[in-house]
């Protein structure tokens, strides 16, 4: 779609996050999950390195022709800036997006934008990001924290929060709500979404990893953009610079292996 | 700036702060006491803590657009439902994730909850920064989306574990609050 409906400089086929670290990482990931990719194995191994996920880099830079030429520089300001102007066709952005798309003081394409989850090769994998709650450690009232958590949580209060300006409620009921949906369209895609996620490594070197792979990312598509070819070499070969430094990483962290 | 210059500069690296917290306080890295932060269950917590509901709680956050509602309408309705006042305090991201690791970590008690990005629950959790939900009686919605829960899990129900939590029974330390997840 993007190849038969853009008119760059007027109308681009995609807006992507190119900057380096976690914004690209996050333009990657639906990518290499879509192509059966991981970002970290099972046994901590990189997922990206082999030929799933140097497909899922190589349709990203097929996309090139069809994105603003800053794009290695865009973070989601940029990249959405775009697609409010109307100049362009797709993008894929974290859920904070859709309550500016019908808000007329900074869209110019109100009631234009459709959700749905992000697409597949062989399988859809959206990455997610929850906002979350804990409880302090050091809490002075910890029941009353239990007690405002399981109130926010309920599904009446999240029926509410999702008619509340279609906010990314939790629960199944509040994102299918007939009178929310009717409003905000973009709740039923959210779930769907949500259910179709994959989850990114739970450590507390993940951080580090994203650099490092998001580093690599970055670098990549400046290459691609410039050579305007060879896309497969460029991507293998900073894919397994990622991982090789991502193993690296973790086997002096400790731990992993 | 240099890895280490980073870790002076945000205070104890999130590798220290699992291992101070499987340590604990003045005591000595053994097995019972990671396998306390890894969610074994132990009604201590809750037993111990005698504050009934009621008065108030703070919540902290990192500012961002997506928490207006829960800032501007759902704190007063919870109020207006149950009497218990709530504070809220909010700051940006960098400053956020410092602030409520150091409330956590020395237990100063400016906070009852933290509004987190997920990404903070491995560290937070396995650092008992925040307390084990199930141990503390917090009763999960059934209506919640599975994949959303899942991300307040410690240690993770899926994928790679470290190796010093790779027999742990995962256990809830966190509940999603917003659903952020990348849509087309």
């Amino acid at each position: 779609m993007a190849k038969a409906k853009s008119k760059p400089p007027k109308l681009y086929g995609w807006s992507a996050r190119g900057v380096k670290g976690n914004p690209i990482v996050q333009t990657y990931l639906p990518l290499l999950s879509s192509y059966g990719g991981k970002f970290a194995n099972d046994d901590w191994s990189p997922g990206f390195a082999g030929p799933a996920g140097v497909a899922a880099l190589e349709r990203l830079f097929s996309f090139i022709p069809y994105m603003p030429a800053g794009v290695a520089e865009f973070d989601t300001d940029q990249e959405t800036q775009v697609m409010l102007e109307g100049k362009c066709t797709a993008l894929t952005e974290y859920t904070g997006l859709v309550h500016r798309v019908d808000d007329p003081s900074s869209s110019k394409v109100v009631g234009k934008i459709d959700m749905a989850a992000t697409p597949k090769q062989e399988t859809s994998g959206p990455a997610i990001g929850t906002f979350i709650c804990g409880i302090a450690s050091g809490a002075k009232n910890t029941q009353g924290a239990v007690q405002f958590l399981e109130w926010f949580t309920s599904s009446k209060v999240q029926t509410n929060f999702a008619r509340q300006g279609g906010s990314a409620a939790v629960t199944n009921s509040a994102l299918h709500d007939p009178q929310a949906v009717k409003k905000y369209r973009w709740l039923p895609a959210i779930a769907d979404a949500v259910n179709n996620s994959v989850p990114k490594p739970r450590s507390p070197d993940e951080p580090k990893m994203e650099d490092i792979l998001g580093t690599q990312l970055n670098e990549a598509l400046v290459e691609a953009i410039g050579a305007k070819g060879g896309y497969t070499q460029i991507a293998q070969k900073h894919l397994t610079s990622a991982a090789n430094q991502i193993t690296s990483y973790l086997k002096q962290q400790g731990g992993y292996f | 700036m240099a890895e280490h210059e980073e870790q002076r500069e945000r205070g104890l690296s999130r590798r220290e702060v699992i291992t101070r917290g499987a340590v604990g306080a003045g005591g000595v890295l053994g097995l019972s006491p990671l396998l306390a932060a890894c969610g074994s269950s132990s009604k201590t917590s809750a037993a111990a803590n005698t504050s009934k509901a009621g008065g108030s709680i703070t919540i902290g956050s990192f500012q961002d657009n997506a928490m207006a509602p829960f800032r501007d309408v759902f704190i007063k309705r919870f109020t207006a439902e149950t009497g218990i006042k709530v504070n809220y305090n909010e700051t940006n991201y960098d400053s956020w994730y410092q602030n409520s690791k150091n409330d956590g970590l020395n237990k100063t008690g400016a906070y009852d909850i933290y509004v987190m990005d997920d990404n903070w629950v491995p560290e937070f959790a396995a650092g008992k920064i925040i307390q084990n939900l199930d141990d503390i009686g917090y009763k999960v919605n059934p209506d919640i989306l599975p994949k959303g829960l899942d991300q307040g899990y410690w240690p993770p129900k899926t994928g790679p574990r470290l190796k010093e939590f790779a027999s742990a029974s995962p256990a809830l330390y966190a509940v999603v609050i917003i659903d952020d997840v990348e849509i087309l």
